[in-house]
Formats: C-alpha cells, sequence, structure tokens
C-alpha cells in the first residue's frame, strides 16, 4: 500500500523539514513539523500521505542505494512511528467511529509496518472503527481476532513477496469465517496480479484508493475455497518439496561453490554466513515463484539483486554458478528447471562490468 | 426423508402412470375410433371429445363430473379450463416433433398439464373422427405433489448445507446472528428477527427482511412480552414452534424496513445444546400464505443448525472473554518514557497460538523523577499458561518488593522465598535494572539471576557485557547476586534479553543458533538508535533467523539515554494549548 | 512450518554397587525433563540407596531452561538423601547454562569420566 504524492506546493516544504528531523533523528523537530502542519489547518490525511508517507518511502531507497544505514532506516521508522501516534492525539484529528469495522494486520513475518499503520489512520480519519494489530500478524492471532471482534473487511499487508504463500493461508483463512480481504503493499505486485491470483476479494495500490474500496463495500466471499482452489499447480508439490530441502540445498551450493571457487575457502565465518544467506534467499525467491507459479517473481529479483551487487562491486555473473548448482541438484522438477532456465537468461544479458569473475557474493 | 425415497423409485420406474392409460388409448382408439363414447364412456379416466372448431362434442361422465356438463357444445376457449384451451389450440397445429406415435421413448410425448379445481391433470391429445380430437384426462396430483415436495426437498437439503457451512465458518456472534435472520428472511419467511439470551437487561437481536442485509441491534425489553421467548432464552427444553397472534407482537419485534403487516408469525427455539442460544422468529405478511407444517418442520431443521453455532460462537465468545481478562495482566506491557529514561520492550510468544508464556518485562517508575526507576525483565521455565501464571506471580511480588530495589541482592532474596515450592523445581532467571537520569547521563545498577547478562551499546561502537552473576530463584533455598554500575551517554543503550533470542534456530544452514556473537554483531550497527529500534532490529534478525522454525519466547527491554528532548514535551504543549 | 527432526530422548540405567549411572542422550527439555526426574528418583527410592548418582551428558544435544529445573529436582532428591550428585562430560552448553544461572556449584562435575561397562536396560535396582 505504498502511497504516492501529491506535490501540492507546501507539501514538497514540509517532507523536506520532515526529511532532515527524521535523518538528524531528531524526534521533536519531526513531530513538530507535522503538529505544526495541523495546526495551520492542513488536512490530517494530507499530512500522512503527502509528508510522512513520501518521507518514509525516501527512507527505503535511499537505504537501498546504500546511502542511509540500517541504523539510520531503522530510526527513521521508529520516530515516524512517534510521529504518527503523537498526530493520531491532535485534536484536529480525533474522529468518532461512525461506519463499520475494519481489521488492518501485516501478515507473520512482516516487519514493514508503515504503510498498514498509515491506512489504519486513514480509515480511522475516515469514520472507520479499526483494529490495527500491527506487525507480523501470525494467522492464527489473526483468525482469532476474527471470530472475537468481527470485522466487516480485514486490509492484509505485506511487502516481501517471498511472504506470498504466508499472505495466501492468511486470505483463504478470513475468507473462510466470511471476512472478505483486501490485499495491499508491493508483495502482491504493481498491479495487484499476485493478490488476485491467491484469491483477494480486492486490491488497491495505495491508503486513499484502499479506503475508497473499503466504503464502496466489498462483497463476502464464497466460503469453502482452498489454497490448491486458487493455484491447482501446487498439485505437483515442487514448491514443498522446494522449501523443504532449503537448508541442504543451501549447504550444497555452499560445499560446491568452495571447490569451484577456491578464493572463497578462505572467506571469514562472517562472510561464508552471508554468502549463505544470499543463497538461502534464492532458493527463498525460488520457492515462491513456484509457489505462484511466475516466473517473473525469481527473474526480478534476480535482476534486481544483480542490480545491488553490481553497485557493491560484485558481478552479476557471481550468481551464474547459484542457479547452475541448483539446475544439477532440481533437474528432476520441471517448473524449476524451466524457472531456472528463465533465470540464466536473464543473468547472462545483465549488462557485465569490468573484472574478473570471483565467483561468490561479496 | 423416506418420501423422496419413494419418489425417486417412482421417477426412475418411468412414468408408471402414463403407461396403461397411453396403451388404453391407443388400443381402443384404434378399435374402434368411429363409436366414442362407447367405449371410452366407461373410461376411468375424464375424457372429452373436441371438433376441430374448437367446440366440445362430447364428454364421459367422468369429465362431466370434473368439469360440468354445461361444456357440452360450448367452446372449449370459453368454458373450458384456459390451459386445456391452449393445448387444443397447440396439439391442432402442425404436428411438434415430439408428438410422434411411434415415438420410441414411450408415453412421454405430447402431455399437457394444468389445475382443474385443487387437483392436477395430464391432458394427452388422441385423433378423433372427422379430425376432431380425444382429449384423456389424466389425475396426476400425487405424482405432481411428489414430484414438488422432491424439488422441494432437494432446495432444502441443498440450503441446509449451504446454511451449515455460512454458520459454522465463523465464531463471532454477532455475524452468526445476522447470518441466521439473514437465511431465514430468504428462505423461511419475508422477514425473521433473532434473539439472543439478554445482556444485562438488553435483549441482542438481528434483523433480517427478504432481500436486504440483516442488521443487529440490541433492544430493552421483557422478553414476556413475547410468547414462548422467556422460555426458550432461559434454556428450557426446546419447544414447539408456536403460532403467536400477529397483534399481539411488541413492536420492537418488527424490522425497520418490514412495511408490511404481519399476518402470521412464528417462534422457534434455538436449541443451544446447553447454552441458551435464542430464538427465531419468523414473519410473513398479511399477503402470503401461512406457515404450513412442512415448512415448520424445516424451520425447525434450520433453527437446529443455526441454534449449534451460535451456542459454540457465544461458548467460544464467552471463554476468550475469560482468556482475555485473566491474560490482561500477564501481557507485557507497552513501554513508554519514564523521568528522562526512554524504555523500549519487545515481546514474541512461542508457539503462536500462547500469547502469553514464560518470559516478562515490567517498568515500575520512580516516585520521583530523583528517584530510580525499576526494570525487569525475566524467564520463568516452561512455557504456556502453567508459566505464565508463575509469571503473574513473580511480577506480582516483585512490584510489591520495590521500595526493596536499592538492595537488588535483598529483593532476589524475597522474591525466592515467596516462589519456593516443595513440590516442583520451577525457576525463573530475571535482571533486575535500576534506571536513574542525572543530567543527560542515565545511571543504572544492574543484577542478573541466573540471567543472561546485559549487553550495553556504547557511542564508540562497542557492545559491552555487563559482567553482573547470580543464581537464579524460586528452586533453591540460598541465592547469590552481584550487581554491576554503569552509565549511559545520551545516545547509549542497555539491553535486557531472554535466551529466546539467542537460542532462535535456524539461519540458511537451518539448524544452527542465532547465539551471542550474531546478536553482539549485531547490536553493534545500532548504535546511536533509539531503543525501539534497537529493538525492533533484533526482534527482525532473530525472525528472520528463525525463518519458519520453532522457537521459545523472546523477550527483549532497551533502556536508552535519549539524544533529544522527547515527544512527551510535544505532548505536554499540546495539551497546554487546548485544553487551558 | 518445517519441524527439524529430533532424535528421541532417552535414559539408559547402569546399575552399580555403590553408584547409578544414567546415560542421557538428546534433547532435556520441556518434553522430556519428567521422564528424566522420574528414573533419578526411582533409582534413588531403591532400598538400598546408591552413594553416587551419575548423569552421563556425553549424548547430550541440549538442554533448556526445563531441563535444568529436571536437574534441581534431582539434586533435591540426591541432597536430602546425602548422595553425591554427579554431571559427567558436561557438553559446553550444559556448562554454560549452569553458569549463568549460578547452579553449576550444585553439581560434581566431572570432566573425562570414567567408563564402566555398558549394560543397557539394566533395570534400576543396585546389585549390592
Amino acid at each position: 500500500m505504498s502511497t504516492h504524492t501529491l506535490a501540492a506546493p507546501g507539501m514538497r516544504g514540509l517532507q523536506d523539514r520532515l526529511w532532515s528531523a527524521v535523518t538528524d533523528r531528531d524526534e521533536h523537530a519531526a513531530a513538530s513539523v507535522v503538529l505544526t502542519a495541523l495546526d495551520d489547518g492542513v488536512d490530517a490525511e494530507s499530512v500522512l500521505l503527502d509528508v510522512i508517507a513520501p518521507v518514509q518511502a525516501r527512507v527505503g531507497t535511499e537505504w537501498a542505494a546504500n546511502r542511509l544505514s540500517v541504523a539510520q532506516e531503522h530510526a527513521a521508522s521508529a520516530i515516524a512511528e512517534r510521529v504518527i501516534a503523537a498526530l493520531a492525539h491532535h485534536p484536529a484529528v480525533r474522529t468518532a467511529p461512525r461506519l463499520g469495522r475494519v481489521t488492518v494486520a501485516c501478515v507473520d513475518q512482516e516487519w514493514h509496518v508503515l504503510p498498514a499503520r498509515l491506512l489504519a489512520e486513514v480509515l480511522t480519519l475516515r469514520g472507520w472503527r479499526v483494529d490495527f494489530l500491527g506487525a507480523q500478524v501470525p494467522t492464527p492471532h489473526l483468525i482469532g481476532h476474527l471470530h472475537s471482534n468481527g470485522a466487516d473487511v480485514v486490509a492484509l499487508s505485506s511487502s516481501i513477496p517471498t511472504r506470498l504463500p504466508t499472505a495466501h493461508a492468511a486470505i483463504t483463512a478470513c475468507q473462510a469465517v466470511g471476512v472478505p480481504v483486501l490485499a495491499g503493499g508491493a508483495a502482491f505486485g504493481p498491479d495487484g496480479r499476485h493478490a488476485r491470483r491467491l484469491g483477494a476479494d480486492a486490491w488497491e495500490p495505495d491508503a486513499r484508493s484502499a479506503a475508497r474500496r473499503i466504503a464502496d463495500g466489498i462483497a463476502v466471499p464464497a466460503a469453502g475455497r482452498q489454497q490448491i482452489d486458487d493455484l491447482p499447480h501446487l498439485g505437483d508439490q515442487e514448491y514443498t518439496l522446494v522449501v523443504r530441502s532449503r537448508p541442504q540445498l543451501v549447504r550444497e551450493v555452499l560445499a560446491q561453490l568452495e571447490t569451484r571457487f577456491p578464493a572463497s575457502a578462505a572467506y571469514t565465518e562472517e562472510q561464508r554466513e552471508h554468502t549463505a544467506q544470499d543463497i538461502a534467499h534464492v532458493v527463498d525467491y525460488l520457492g515462491v515463484a513456484l509457489y505462484m507459479d511466475d516466473d517473473e517473481l525469481f527473474t526480478d529479483f534476480l535482476a534486481w539483486t544483480a542490480g545491488i551487487l553490481e553497485a557493491r562491486r560484485v558481478p552479476a555473473a557471481s550468481l551464474r554458478p547459484v542457479l547452475d548448482v541448483l539446475g544439477a541438484e532440481l533437474k528432476d522438477f520441471p517448473r524449476t528447471t524451466r524457472l531456472l532456465g528463465r533465470a540464466r537468461t536473464v543473468l547472462d544479458a545483465f549488462p557485465a562490468t569490468a573484472g574478473p569473475t570471483t565467483g561468490a557474493f561479496g | 426423508m423416506s418420501s423422496s425415497g419413494k419418489v425417486v423409485r417412482l421417477a426412475e420406474g418411468g412414468s408408471p402412470l402414463m403407461a396403461p392409460l397411453k396403451e388404453t388409448i391407443d388400443t381402443r382408439t384404434q378399435q374402434d375410433p368411429a363409436s366414442g363414447a362407447g367405449l371410452w364412456g366407461q373410461a376411468p379416466y375424464a375424457v372429452l371429445v373436441v371438433d376441430t372448431a374448437g367446440t366440445v362434442v362430447d364428454l364421459n361422465p367422468a369429465a362431466e363430473a370434473l368439469l360440468g356438463g354445461a361444456l357440452r357444445g360450448a367452446p372449449l376457449t370459453e368454458t373450458g379450463p384456459a390451459w386445456l384451451a391452449r393445448a387444443h389450440q397447440e396439439a391442432a397445429g402442425p404436428a411438434r416433433p415430439t408428438d410422434v406415435d411411434d415415438d420410441p421413448a414411450g408415453p412421454r410425448r405430447a402431455a399437457f398439464q394444468g389445475r382443474i379445481g385443487a387437483r392436477s391433470f395430464e391432458a394427452q391429445p388422441a385423433p378423433g373422427r372427422d379430425g376432431g380430437t380425444v382429449w384423456w384426462l389424466a389425475d396426476v396430483t400425487d405424482r405432481q405433489l411428489a414430484e414438488d415436495e422432491l424439488a422441494a426437498e432437494r432446495t432444502r437439503t441443498t440450503f441446509l448445507a449451504e446454511a451449515s457451512n455460512v454458520l459454522l465458518a465463523s465464531l463471532n456472534t454477532d455475524r452468526c446472528m445476522r447470518v441466521t435472520a439473514q437465511l431465514a428472511s430468504r428462505h423461511l419467511a419475508e422477514a425473521a428477527v433473532v434473539i439472543g439470551p439478554a445482556v444485562g437487561r438488553k435483549l441482542p437481536l438481528a434483523y433480517a427482511v427478504e432481500g436486504r442485509a440483516a442488521v443487529c441491534g440490541t433492544v430493552t425489553a421483557d422478553p414476556e412480552e413475547v410468547p414462548g421467548l422467556s422460555e426458550a432464552l432461559q434454556g428450557f427444553p426446546p419447544v414447539p414452534s408456536r403460532w403467536i397472534d400477529p397483534a399481539s407482537l411488541p413492536a420492537w419485534l418488527l424490522p425497520e424496513d418490514f412495511t408490511g403487516t404481519v399476518g402470521s408469525a412464528v417462534v422457534t427455539p434455538l436449541p443451544g445444546h446447553g447454552v441458551p442460544a435464542g430464538v427465531l422468529v419468523l414473519l410473513r405478511g398479511t399477503g402470503a400464505a401461512g406457515f404450513d407444517e412442512s415448512e415448520e418442520v424445516f424451520a425447525r431443521l434450520f433453527a437446529s443448525r443455526a441454534g449449534a453455532a451460535l451456542s459454540a460462537a457465544r461458548l467460544y465468545a464467552e471463554q476468550s472473554d475469560i482468556t482475555r481478562t485473566l491474560m490482561r495482566d500477564l501481557l507485557p506491557p507497552e513501554l513508554n518514557r519514564v523521568h528522562g529514561v526512554e524504555f523500549a520492550g519487545g515481546y514474541r510468544p512461542s508457539a503462536d497460538r500462547d500469547r502469553v508464556g514464560g518470559d516478562f518485562y515490567d517498568v515500575h517508575p520512580g516516585s520521583t523523577p530523583d528517584d530510580a526507576s525499576l526494570a525487569v525483565l525475566g524467564d520463568v521455565c516452561g512455557k504456556g499458561l502453567d508459566a505464565a501464571v508463575l509469571t503473574g506471580k513473580i511480577r506480582n511480588t516483585l512490584q510489591a518488593l520495590t521500595p526493596m530495589a536499592g538492595d537488588h541482592e535483598q529483593m532476589l532474596r524475597l522474591l525466592n522465598g515467596a516462589l519456593l515450592n516443595s513440590h516442583h523445581t520451577r525457576f525463573a532467571t530475571l535482571v533486575l535494572a535500576s534506571v536513574r537520569r542525572e543530567e543527560n547521563r542515565v545511571r543504572l545498577r544492574l543484577t542478573s539471576a541466573g540471567h543472561p547478562a546485559p549487553l550495553v551499546i556504547r557511542n564508540d561502537g562497542r557492545v559491552e557485557e555487563i559482567e553482573t552473576r547470580g543464581t537464579l530463584v524460586g528452586a533453591l533455598p540460598h541465592i547469590e547476586a552481584g550487581t554491576v554500575e554503569t552509565d549511559l551517554l545520551p545516545g547509549e543503550t542497555c539491553l535486557l534479553y531472554t535466551d529466546g533470542v539467542t537460542e532462535a534456530r535456524g539461519g540458511p544452514l537451518g539448524d544452527e543458533l542465532f547465539g551471542e556473537e550474531r546478536l553482539m554483531r549485531a547490536l553493534a550497527e545500532c548504535g546511536g538508535m533509539p531503543g525501539a529500534a534497537v529493538v525492533e532490529r533484533v526482534q527482525v534478525l532473530a525472525s528472520q533467523w528463525l525463518h519458519d522454525g520453532r522457537h521459545d519466547d523472546m523477550a527483549l527491554v532497551a533502556i536508552t539515554a535519549p539524544l533529544t528532548t522527547h515527544l512527551s514535551a510535544v505532548d505536554g504543549h499540546t495539551r497546554g494549548r487546548y485544553t487551558a | 512450518m518445517t519441524e527439524r527432526p529430533r532424535p528421541p530422548f532417552t535414559v539408559g540405567v547402569e546399575a552399580g554397587p555403590d553408584a547409578v549411572r544414567l546415560r542421557l542422550a538428546g534433547d532435556l527439555d520441556f518434553d522430556t525433563s519428567d521422564l528424566l526426574v522420574e528414573r533419578a528418583q526411582a533409582c534413588l527410592a531403591a532400598d538400598p540407596g546408591p552413594r553416587d548418582l551419575v548423569l552421563d551428558c556425553s549424548g547430550l544435544r541440549l538442554c533448556d531452561s526445563m531441563g535444568v529445573a529436571g536437574l534441581l529436582q534431582i539434586h533435591r532428591g540426591t541432597t536430602s538423601r546425602g548422595v553425591a550428585l554427579h554431571l559427567e562430560n558436561p557438553p559446553a552448553f550444559l556448562r554454560r547454562i549452569l553458569d549463568i544461572t549460578g547452579t553449576a556449584r550444585l553439581f560434581v562435575l566431572d570432566g573425562a569420566g570414567r567408563r564402566t561397562e555398558q549394560e543397557e536396560g539394566t533395570p534400576p535396582a543396585p546389585s549390592g
């Protein structure tokens, strides 16, 4: 549920001031930017979506580009959280609920809480009674909440594509108790196609359109659908087998990399662990691409990783042996083989940088 | 449902009613097509002869008894049943493809059906003299009833199955009541009201009018106003549904959007199997037929399903209320800034279904800003509710002991004494932190009772282990503990954690412990971060490390010396400006 | 959710004239600690009881806080009967958790333990 920027003239100035407060880790200054804007009569929804959200988006981009440290990124998010909390207490913002009840939650393992938080605040502002369950909500908690408190709709947020299988379980579980699901977040694809694939009752690209869609009403889903009804290819078990053998696959790739590239044998324990984690990520994305039967999920991830590696002066070609070893290990799985083949093509076409191939991640 | 079985057999046999009929028609008309009345006059069927002009030229006594003698000589269109007149026009017209005498499919050809009086007839044409038509009318009322019953039975079975699916999907009481009312209004009546057992003096209700969404509400009313209602609500054995005089219905019972006048009303209890589930009131307008016996039986079948679903939902609601109440004090509190020191906590219980467990933390604010606040983080061995109960005991005891917080060891001895139990050796390990802001730094006194040592993230990037050691509490008669003091400069954080973090098992290779070293490495990157961000960072890393694996409870408390003035000043500003 | 396969927890009992030796293998945790306590208590309750109770920990794979609670429960039994409680070949993780919890002093920690004849499944009755 990323939000887009309304570049109203005043907003740019507010964004800049909030940005410098947040990157200076000055909570007080950050809160004062927001509260002063409210005092000046700026609409609370605009403050949330046209000031705070773009600044947070910028934090993410700067971090991905290695211009902000992990610490700065976390600090910025923590400050944003508190600023939103302060905003919710501003007298100009308090709204009595007069519409229905909405549960807003992130899927399990999803820590990127801000988009869901913003939606929760926007819905509250628009008069909904909102139960905000926060980050990484285990599906049994979500369902328990729906049984106990009821909801007209669940807004489910996920930013990481590897959580799509978990999101799917959550979506079908909500629908099984008769509550429709609106999906949002980067995990579901820029066009929401993964949300449709997983049978979500609605998908919206940002908080404003999500709030409109919820106001329009989302029909109660039909009962009795199971995950395999949406994704019949799961019957081939390739997803299950690949995901289950993740540790063995990582171990095997790691071992073979060491024989192919003696340099990697000299890695420190920490370097080895980073390499193992990167390989585990490749397996995770392979898994989710198998789950969704969507090649692009895997090839996009590889292209993105290749880009990051190049930015850190590691040749993208170093990913190639990982795919080769996985291909050899999983040669009996037709869909996996197809996916790995596509991935190799994408990787081979990646603009090569100068320098020798070291064969493993940095 | 024996009747449906009977009917199915009947249908499979291929219209035994029609077979002899056709035979009769065929043989007799062929034997003497001209003599007419002589043969069919005694037939057990009503027979009438209609000429090409549409005039009824003859009827046998059976037909006369059925249709009246006045028909003789009159045009069928004017005096006969309209459906038969239409049938005659159609049969006399160009031959239809099915209207073939030697149709091997047998008797089911060109049959017309309609009602005469209260009974159903099937009319079969046969060619008569001079191009006229001999109509044989067979009384098929019983078959028709059986078929209607079969169709109705099938609809009802489908409906009941669907109702069960929808009703059992949710354990939410409001939703169950709404669904019950909605289904009943759609399939059993024109409007339906579900009344639940009273909550205090209020009766929860769900109203539904056919074709509209159901709504929930409550009403303050006396159940005695509706006959049968109070008994049903008190959980007396289900009584058969009963008719009530529509005029006696209280106004609150009628759905707002039910516009007509109630013509008939039935009250059916929802059997709750030990728990009163409520009643279902079915309403029909004056224009509609009343409820017949089979509909009442059907309503009872539906009510038993709805009652089961509602009582399950109500039991669930009661249980989860109790659990929620009990858990309220067991859940870790939300931490905030206290006396110029930033506190942040994070908790992730072990099994996804147990939201409370053996890890806990608390911050007891000092009575004045100059008094130290006491932060406690600990881990009770075991898991689930057992552990949670012991946790509650420890937290309460520690709260009572806060005046002794000047001497951690003494406090721990008293706690140990309070927990000792001759039956088991379930113990707790914990860290006590007395925290006081002095100028811009934070002074800490830290004592571990058998717990992993607190870690301090220094501004220069070092992560320091605070060397305090002591014995676990609750299992041994004598314990020892050593207190260590340290200061935090602005931006520095002291992290208390439970071993669920370091013992998270997973990683890319699947079976490695997260371990203290990884934790220290992660913390080395957290220099200058707000406490909440440190907590979140460690939680994210541990949770990614676990991937999908099982894990123990994990609890974290960060104590941070703030870099800048805090938002509480902002809150103060807000209140000051707007409430003055 | 993938659950790693766990070897079963086993307690092998070897009764000698003065000492009873329990050989522990697998994970000593929430699910298994009661079993160990029962076995040890049965050994202690025998008449005449042993002078030493030796827990051979070389086969232990994990010991969590419930495991420690079990060891403390056994310690209560040995203390009240004047029996010495030995932990033989404690793996590093066991030493660590005993150190952190401040309970290491309760046990006689034997490094490289003596090996006696291994008779698995001997009933917990002392032969002396």
